[in-house]
């Protein structure tokens, strides 16, 4: 009897899988894409050693004795990832932050950061993917190669040319043409340089305002694109990390949104991020909640203090004012940071908490591999549109949860109630 | 062991509305008296009543999670500092979850509640879900 499962392995978040399970292990995947069976296959096999401290096997309190006196002891500890850990471990993560006195920043700018802080500047006008599957009739993705990164994104939004009917369009607006372009009613060339000129020439065309130099924008196209945005009953942008990444993203991501609210005067035509990772943004959520801000948020005085920049992680990390990190749940290493960014995080000691064989655990001074939410334990992600998925467990672990190893960092940092009040 | 004493009690369950009267608990519940030696708080110039309790706040959902993520400038005006006892946080229109509690706390409230909200599973084949899902 196949077991209901959730897939993490990116921001899509199926919860319709199916897991064939027998003798401990899973048999075999339903529904899953290739994105999914690798986020499975990764958390299911070759697993490392629960707890290691200095490449030496050891047991759990050891490990994380050793991680607590390692973050208790630094100047400016980071605490980074977060991307695919559970709500429930986002949580403890924020607590073990706030006890060390250290930076929290999910992912800072190079990823989701930006997205987020433009949305804290304008607001944003958005949607679950129900909505965008059932209303809209004009789907725009921005910078984003869905095909390959959300596999199932065309077929559970309905649209893949075999399911999307007439009334609907697809236009994807990206430097190449890639397989979502090719299975879109239009394509628009655009080198990413160009993203922002792009954006603002498609707000003077929909509010009306005098155009100027469009430079090398193709403006007949985005006319035409305009024009659809306009007349649609309702749409739906769908911008990817690529949008936001690097210098400027924040810009970038500014003017998508303030395109999203010229909209709103014509038509209704919402803003959707694509992400990546299974629980980014659950990571802002949990963060938001427990201190207000989204990202890039520094415990140091005692109370948060947001400021992206200063205190996003591959900033510190290249600047060299980290001088210990908790990464969870993350591979920085493994291709994720900035090489300047990389070689800051290589120079100090680490804790690693990561179900995981990765690059960045095999370098951490402390490596504690939890067990898996939502393959060995039930847990909670955010989807990408913001909808709370539960996960569940279709395999048994003697490993404690992501959770639990955090929570035991935790309560080793922060003094217990009596111990405080004595 | 405890007495609250003088305190102006206000107890509409039990027709008590604003008398001066001493409340003494005893293993958790109210009794009409206790010894002598029992600890003591002084209550005179307060009020002692129920805890409050609100049945249907929005404290955690994604909406005013939302709204939480907005108007960063407030939570900068207004921040609460970690203590032995107390998470850090930050207030606003739409305070930090573990303000919101403190704060409910000091209005005399011991029971919030935001309801959970209901999932279906799989939502991805849920027809009551299509919409909002």
């Amino acid at each position: 009897m196949p077991e209901p499962a959730t897939c993490n392995g990116c921001g899509l978040g199926c919860d319709d899988i199916e897991a064939t399970v027998s003798g401990g292990s899973i048999d075999s995947l339903a529904c899953t894409c290739p994105l999914g069976d690798a986020w499975f296959a990764e958390r299911t096999s070759d697993l490392p050693p629960l707890a290691r401290v200095d490449g030496r096997e050891t047991g759990l309190d050891e490990a994380l004795d050793a991680a607590a006196t390692l973050l208790g002891s630094a100047r400016m500890p980071l605490v980074h990832g977060l991307g695919q850990a559970t709500i429930e471990a986002q949580r403890e993560a924020v607590a073990v932050a706030e006890a060390i006195g250290g930076v929290l920043d999910p992912a800072g700018p190079v990823l989701d950061g930006a997205g987020g802080r433009a949305i804290q500047e304008v607001g944003v006008s958005t949607a679950s993917l129900g909505e965008v599957r059932d209303r809209s009739r004009l789907v725009v993705v921005w910078r984003e190669d869905p095909v390959s990164t959300q596999p199932r994104l065309l077929e559970r939004l309905r649209l893949d040319r075999a399911s999307r009917g007439d009334d609907r369009t697809l236009v994807v607006v990206d430097a190449e043409r890639t397989a979502t372009a090719e299975e879109a009613d239009t394509f628009v060339e655009l080198p990413p340089e160009l993203d922002f000129e792009a954006l603002w020439v498609l707000r003077a065309l929909v509010t009306g305002a005098p155009l100027g130099d469009a430079g090398a924008v193709p403006v007949p196209a985005f006319e035409r694109l305009a024009g659809a945005l306009r007349e649609c009953v309702h749409g739906t942008l769908m911008h990817g990390g690529g949008l936001s990444a690097g210098p400027g993203g924040h810009m970038r991501a500014l003017a998508l949104l303030l395109l999203v609210r010229d909209l709103s005067h014509e038509a209704h035509v919402v803003a959707v991020p694509l992400r990546r990772e299974g629980n980014a943004l659950g990571a802002e959520d949990v963060l938001a909640w427990q201190t207000g801000y989204p990202s890039a948020v520094s415990f140091a005085r005692g109370y948060p203090r947001s400021s992206p920049g200063e205190f996003s992680a591959a900033g510190l990390l290249e600047r060299r004012e980290a001088d210990a990190a908790l990464i969870v749940a993350w591979d920085p290493l493994g291709s994720l940071l900035p090489a300047p960014a990389a070689e800051g995080l290589r120079a100090i000691p680490t804790v690693v908490v990561d179900p995981r064989a990765t690059a960045t655990a095999a370098a951490a001074r402390v490596a504690i591999a939890p067990a898996v939410g939502g393959i060995h334990h039930p847990g909670t992600a955010h989807r990408m549109d913001g909808v709370p998925l539960p996960l569940r467990a279709v395999l048994e672990s003697a490993r404690p949860a992501d959770h639990e190893v955090l929570a035991g960092l935790a309560a080793r940092l922060a003094p217990e109630p009596a111990e405080a009040t004595a | 062991m405890l007495r609250i004493a003088g305190g102006r009690v206000y107890d509409p369950a039990n027709g008590v509305a604003g008398e001066v009267r001493d409340v003494c608990v005893q293993d958790g519940k109210i009794v009409d008296d206790v010894p002598s030696h029992a600890r003591r708080i002084d209550a005179s110039g307060k009020i002692v009543m129920p805890g409050g309790v609100d049945i249907h706040a929005h404290i955690a959902g994604p909406k005013v999670n939302h709204a939480r993520k907005m108007a960063p400038e407030e939570h900068r005006e207004d921040p609460l500092e970690r203590t032995a006892l107390t998470r850090a946080g930050t207030g606003g229109t739409v305070p930090s979850t573990f303000t919101t509690g403190y704060r409910y706390a000091l209005l005399g409230y011991t029971t919030v509640s935001t309801p959970p909200r209901r999932h279906c599973r799989p939502a991805t084949r849920c027809p009551s879900c299509a919409i909002r899902r």
